[in-house]
């Protein structure tokens, strides 16, 4: 998993770009609140989609089942967000 | 000529007079035998047998739970003791109590042997802590509520979710370190043992329901973030951060709740 950072929420999880099940969507989701900023800007007031689900705050798709997965880096290039990437989690 | 015959005569007084002496002996010992054994009726001494065992074994009657359990040599060494004290009940007692004292510490006091006997149909006493603990599940302890979702004693709630796609699987990362992952992983003492970790979540959450200087509280929408002070190490901070560091201990907990649904819980 491809990390943009530490939850400033619960001050724990590692932020990684996930990408919805239905039109793969990127958001950045945490990997132990489950809660979701929409960007890699994570100084706002995240996102907690209802559990547990978390349906995709952009369409009908969600973000814990299959096809939903963490983004590679080919996705990343994708999405723009390369400069946000700080690391990769095993 | 008369002479022998008046020895003959004082010999047999003595002899008769002894024969007599010795019947005597012989009846008041066995009036004394035939006393004693009213007293310790046969199958009673069995039941005295019965009593220890059975005190040995539960040792709930007489508040003798500390007792290891007695062995098979105790046993035989109480049964024995039993048969060869026929003579006296006051042997009987002395000799278990000494047995008893040699073979085990001294909790029991054969007064309270005494007192319970074996054949009462009487119920034992309630134990109130007993009755209480089965009205008040342990902390830690879970019910399954339905749905995959299961509860805990202090009411809190563990369903679906995460990565791992279950609550009670997630916290359970917390478990042990994941010194490769990056930043801060909280690791809880309790080598792993689900129910300590649940019931340290527990206390933490009552802890922090009743507020005060240890607790902090953060509030975002539904979501809940307790943070509280233990006041004890209940395990330390893993991950990368935390292995450079050399594991430092941690005493606080953070609850991320939604509701009473745990989102996650961690040491730090």
């Amino acid at each position: 998993m491809f990390y943009v950072g530490t939850c400033p929420f619960c001050e724990q999880g590692n932020l990684g770009v996930r990408l919805c099940s239905n039109s793969e969507d990127a958001v950045i989701l945490c990997d132990e609140c489950d809660a979701v900023w929409l960007s890699p800007e994570i100084t706002g007031k995240p996102l907690f989609p209802e559990e547990p689900d978390l349906p995709c705050p952009y369409c009908a798709g969600n973000l814990t089942e299959s096809p939903a997965r963490w983004a590679s880096m080919g996705d990343i290039l994708k999405s723009g967000w390369i400069t946000a990437i700080k690391g990769e989690t095993d | 000529m008369n002479q022998p015959d008046h020895k003959q005569h004082k010999s047999k007084m003595r002899s008769s007079s002894w024969t007599i002496w010795i019947v005597v002996f012989l009846v008041m010992y066995f009036v004394l035998q035939s006393q004693q054994d009213k007293k310790i009726p046969p199958n009673q001494q069995g039941e005295v047998v019965q009593n220890e065992k059975s005190v040995s074994s539960s040792g709930e009657s007489t508040g003798a739970r500390a007792l290891p359990p007695v062995n098979a040599g105790d046993h035989h060494s109480q049964s024995k003791i039993v048969k060869g004290s026929h003579q006296t009940g006051l042997k009987l007692q002395a000799d278990s109590n000494a047995s008893q004292t040699n073979a085990r510490p001294i909790t029991t006091s054969p007064a309270k042997i005494k007192l319970t006997p074996a054949n009462s149909n009487r119920p034992p006493p309630a134990d109130s802590s007993k009755s209480n603990a089965k009205s008040q599940p342990e902390l830690g302890q879970l019910r399954e509520l339905g749905g995959k979702v299961w509860e805990s004693a202090a009411g809190l709630k563990y369903g679906p979710g995460s990565q791992e796609k279950h609550r009670l699987l997630h916290i359970m990362r917390h478990a042990q370190d994941q010194p490769n992952r990056p930043g801060k992983h909280g690791v809880f003492l309790g080598e792993g043992d689900r129910k300590k970790i649940l019931a340290l979540i527990d206390e933490a959450y009552l802890k922090a329901l009743k507020g005060g200087r240890q607790v902090e509280k953060k509030k975002e929408g539904n979501r809940v973030v307790y943070t509280v002070e233990m006041g004890r190490r209940i395990g330390f901070v893993g991950g990368q951060v935390g292995n450079k560091r050399g594991k430092p201990s941690a005493s606080r907990i953070r609850l991320v709740l939604d509701g009473t649904n745990v989102i996650t819980a961690f040491p730090l």
